[in-house]
């Protein structure tokens, strides 16, 4: 695992591919949709992120690669060609640290994907697959409007084995629409029997923006009710555990060594450089702005195609936190881990112990029992805080 | 520059129950004497402030003047005075009076006579006024003049050929009814010569030129540059600003016996102007105050907070201004553990604290939660004098108690003889005793003696939804009756929400108590911990009910590398937490507050 410090001298990379084959009601990401992907449209998006990537990486110079992360949208729309191409890009500009890169696809389950499996590896040199699974339950699949079905995971599942791939991760979704509790064991059942290295856990959530989230506005869809959200959420919790996962981060779950060395860039504030629409890179601190910055690209693909082109800076807006929202960040990014938040590290970057800054909300939290403080100032969520996350993260924002 | 002859002026004002079209017709004699022309034309011209215009109601006496040439050829000057009919605001009532010499008395010509045509007739007769009696709606198909201004003979006693049928909405009868008030009300007497004399019956902040007097010349003369003082506050002040209101604003040189218009003197500190007081000039001045106004004493009093704290001052402010131009609330300034600082404020009645909220919130941009409406009572204890209380917070311990009396009121209700049951009904569920009962024709008047406390908040709805709108009532206070009330206490996880503790009858504790207890836990968000919420009377528990504690609160979603936003939500969540009050470790949202607040008047 990377070290809880926001590193100096590693980067991971980020690249968003905004098509998918059609768009799901409950999508807020920047997507889309792309019935099939025109060759000359591929073109157009790859040569962006190409000159993006060009014009970006200098403030990133020196840096050794640690993580690669095709993401979308549907990022294994893209030919195998093209992810080589992206990836010699990548390498190019930074060398491979010395333990290797996890290079990541986001898949999902369908034949066209399936087929292109094998040169994923060999070509672009995925080692790292992020199956789009979300159920295996099909009247749940099609009430979410996803277009595959559990057979299909099945099959692509045992091609991405049968292609090699050693490091696979799962999407499971939870608390959405007409599941049941038995609903959700079966998925845990099935995910027993595949037996991935990775699984992260998705709450549905109904987005205003969404055709889901005006449907929720309207009362056609229910909010899944908090308390038997929560039920699930134990179940998912105690299954996984069971089945030799750790609950290395408030959603994520992984068997020891798997976990994602790029998500875990996020809670650690390690800098990455991500490209493509509605990226949000974390560029790494510099004496002007000593806790970064975080450019935010355009989410419409016009927009963002229009900028690079034009050789405008392709940031809309650049977040620059201050000591105090730096500070916040480090608590709530670094107690969604397992390990917490290490009160040395803290200090290092603040300049004292987060008791300095948050005496009163340690000794509230730690009093209601959802939170631990070591004798050290290190600090760690309780299985009730995890449960209450966002209220513990509340008191330090 | 032309003196205006006193005896060329009438200064009158329109009273009526409410509805009965007083605004109206005021605005067909601004038309009829070319005061507003089609172009300015709109309904209820004077009632101006939005509240006004969007609940139908005049809520301050208006002030226009007129020229009118009568039948004699001479032009004359007719101050009109338009006044509120709802029993709330009667004060504006009696103030407009005393700056005239002769009322309408209007009367609804489907509904005839109803409780408030009879309280004002009798405050007109009381300030020795002319009173013309105006039957209004005649146009009706409903209508029934001959019936009405009988009904006027016998109940107010006031001669049924005297009566003057009009349709305030077709015009028809108003062009007579002026000729009536030249040829009826009496010109103002006054002494041209004596050291003057104005009274000042109505006031506004302005923020241009700072507070503005409205004033009714009794003796002497007003002009600009004349210094002038303030008799009973004793300021000192030039005139810099003389106008007549036409019916907008004019400036005029100068204002003689029986003028009304108004004063503006530079004026900011509020303090400094009270309605009632008198003007003289300063060179010259008078040696006797003119009567003034009696001071009213609220009937209702409820809590005053700002949603947020930082508008205490904004709130401070805005009270004094808006008491310039109603002197008929009082305030002083409150704690509350819930709800931080505020003010408790009077009222002369349910409508008329309403009313002052909401002017408040719209005309100085306040957020107010506003605690429930309660009546003034009177504590018998055990030992020391008796003393009244304004608040449940100031009732000390039922065993220092020896008695609480609450304040009675004689009502009167007016209504057709078909809806009599359901009165009958109405006031006996609140408590009432009937006192008599008179019958007109097929109308009846009965009067029941009611506590005060049952009739604040929806006693006035609940009457004129069982009466198809029929119903009218007015009421006086009679005095003090003992009675069996306590104090109901809202606790959350043992700790008293103090401003939502009531005084009410025992009988009503119970279900009050637990309407209470669900209300807020509808409105109490789950928190760490499980919530309890009691109604008790004292130590004992009345009701009880429980929020179960979160268990969840963690959105198990993808922000991609969007940590900006989720920081962002993070900081929104604390935000909204801030604006939430805190009962010993439990945080209650306003809306929780307002929920039950609002119970009352449900
Ligand atoms: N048909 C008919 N309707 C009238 C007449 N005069 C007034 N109205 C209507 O009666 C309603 C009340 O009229 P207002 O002039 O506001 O009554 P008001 O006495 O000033 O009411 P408050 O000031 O609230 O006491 C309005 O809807 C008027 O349009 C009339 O002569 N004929
Ligand atoms: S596949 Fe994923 S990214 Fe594409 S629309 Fe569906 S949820 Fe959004
Ligand atoms: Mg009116």
């Amino acid at each position: 695992m990377p070290d809880p410090q926001p590193d100096s001298d590693t980067v991971g990379v980020y690249l968003h591919v905004p098509f998918c084959r059609r768009v799901c009601p409950y999508c807020d990401f920047a997507v889309v949709a792309a019935r099939c992907l025109e060759a000359s449209e591929e073109e157009r998006y790859l040569t962006a992120l190409l000159a993006e990537l060009e014009r970006r990486a200098p403030i990133f110079a020196g840096r050794r690669l640690v993580s690669l992360y095709f993401g979308g949208g549907t990022p294994s729309l893209l030919q195998a060609e093209s992810l080589a191409r992206l990836r010699e890009a990548v390498g190019a500009l930074f060398p491979p640290a010395p333990g290797g890169v996890e290079i990541t696809l986001e898949v999902n389950p369908s034949t066209l994907e399936r087929e292109r499996l094998p040169a994923f590896r060999s070509e672009a040199g995925v080692n790292r697959l992020s199956l789009g699974v979300q159920s295996f339950d099909d009247s749940l699949l099609k009430a979410l409007g996803r277009a595959h079905r559990a057979e299909e995971s099945h099959r692509t599942w045992a091609a991405a084995r049968r292609a090699g791939f050693e490091n696979l991760s799962l999407d499971l979704i939870f608390a959405a629409l007409h599941q049941t509790p038995a609903m959700l064991a079966q998925d845990l059942d099935e995910i027993s029997a595949l037996a991935p290295e990775h699984v992260s856990t998705y709450e549905l959530t109904l987005e205003p923006q969404t055709p889901f989230g005006r449907a929720a506005e309207r009362g056609r869809i229910r909010r899944y009710p908090a308390d038997r959200a929560a039920d699930l959420l134990d179940t998912i919790q105690s299954r996984l555990t069971a089945d030799g996962f750790e609950q290395y981060e408030l959603t994520n779950f992984a068997r020891p060594g798997f976990e994602s060395v790029h998500n875990s860039r996020y809670w650690t504030r390690s800098p990455v450089l991500a490209l493509g629409t509605g990226a949000h890179s974390s560029d790494p601190p510099s004496e002007a702005r000593p806790y970064g910055a975080r450019p935010a690209n355009p989410r419409l693909l016009a927009a963002y195609l229009a900028r690079v082109e034009a050789g405008e800076p392709v940031a809309e807006a650049v977040d620059v936190p201050d000591a105090a929202q730096a500070r916040a960040e480090a608590v709530f990014l670094a107690l969604r881990r397992r390990v917490g938040l290490s009160a040395e590290a803290f200090a290092a970057e603040f300049g004292a112990a987060p008791r300095h800054y948050f005496a009163s909300a340690i000794e509230l939290l730690a009093s209601r029992g959802l939170l631990i403080e070591s004798p050290e100032g290190d600090m760690r969520l309780t299985q009730r805080g995890r449960l209450l996350a966002d209220t513990v993260f509340e008191y330090f924002a | 520059m032309t003196r205006v002859d006193p005896e060329r002026i009438r200064n009158f004002c329109i009273v009526a129950h409410i509805d009965h079209g007083k605004s109206t017709i005021a605005d067909r004699l601004l038309e009829l004497t070319g005061m507003v022309s089609g172009r300015d034309r709109q309904d209820q011209f004077l009632d101006n402030m939005d509240l006004e215009r969007e609940r139908g109601i005049t809520i301050k006496a208006q002030t226009a003047r007129m020229r009118f040439t009568a039948a004699d050829g001479e032009i004359y000057i007719l101050n009109l005075i338009d006044t509120p009919g709802h029993v709330d605001f009667s004060y504006e009532v009696s103030r407009a009076l005393s700056a005239c010499e002769g009322a309408l008395l209007v009367v609804d010509a489907a509904q005839g006579i109803e409780a408030q045509t009879l309280a004002n007739a009798y405050l007109a007769l009381e300030s020795n006024l002319e009173i013309i009696p105006v039957v209004n709606k005649i146009d009706l198909p409903s209508a029934d003049p001959d019936r009405v201004a009988q009904e006027i003979e016998d109940v107010v006693g006031l001669d049924a050929s005297d009566v003057i049928p009009v349709s305030a909405k077709s015009g028809q009868g108003v062009a007579e009814l002026l000729q009536v008030i030249v040829d009826r009300i009496s010109p103002p007497v006054g002494e041209p010569e004596a050291p003057t004399r104005a009274l000042v019956f109505d006031s506004w902040f302005d923020s241009y030129v700072g507070v503005v007097m409205l004033v009714r010349i009794v003796d002497g003369q007003l002009q600009r540059r004349d210094r002038i003082r303030l008799m009973i506050s004793g300021g000192e002040h030039e005139i810099n600003q003389l106008n007549v209101i036409d019916p907008v604003p004019r400036r005029v040189e100068r204002l003689g016996v029986g003028e009304v218009g108004m004063v503006v003197a530079g004026i900011k500190t509020l303090s400094d102007v009270q309605i009632g007081d008198t003007i003289t000039v300063q060179s010259r001045p008078a040696s006797e105050a003119l009567p003034g106004f009696q001071e009213v004493k609220p009937m209702v009093f409820a809590g005053l907070y700002p949603v947020e704290a930082e508008d205490y001052e904004d709130l401070k402010a805005a009270l004094e201004k808006l008491k310039l131009n109603d002197s008929s609330f009082g305030y002083e300034p409150e704690t509350s553990a819930a709800l931080g600082f505020g003010y408790r404020c009077g009222f002369l009645g349910f409508l008329h604290g309403e009313i002052i909220q909401e002017r408040l919130e719209r005309e100085y941009g306040l957020n107010l939660i506003t605690t429930a409406p309660t009546v003034r009572y009177r504590v018998v204890p055990k030992c020391g004098e008796p003393f009244e209380i304004e608040s449940p917070a100031a009732l000390p311990d039922s065993t220092e108690i020896e008695r609480i009396e609450e304040p009675i009121i004689s009502a009167t209700v007016h209504v057709p003889s078909e809806y009599l049951g359901a009165v009958i009904r109405l006031c006996q569920d609140r408590r009432g005793v009937q006192k008599d009962l008179v019958v007109h024709g097929d109308r009846v008047q009965v009067r029941y003696e009611l506590p005060l406390n049952e009739v604040v908040t929806d006693f006035h709805d609940r009457l004129k939804s069982a009466t198809r709108g029929y119903g009218s009532f007015d009421y006086d206070l009679e005095g003090f009756r003992p009675s069996s009330l306590v104090k109901l206490d809202v606790l959350v996880n043992g700790d008293s929400v103090d401003a939502l503790s009531l005084i009410v009858h025992r009988d009503n504790a119970q279900s009050r108590g637990a309407e209470l207890a669900r209300k807020l836990k509808e409105f109490i968000p789950r928190q760490q911990f499980p919530v309890a919420i009691q109604a008790a009377i004292g130590a004992r528990i009345i009701a009880r009910t429980t929020v179960r504690a979160l268990r969840k609160n963690v959105l198990a979603k993808c922000y991609g590398g969007d940590i900006t936003r989720k920081r962002k939500l993070l900081e929104k969540q604390k935000a909204g937490k801030k604006r939430m009050k805190m009962v010993g470790s439990v945080e209650i949202p306003q809306e929780a507050f307002l929920a039950a607040l609002k119970l009352g008047d449900e």
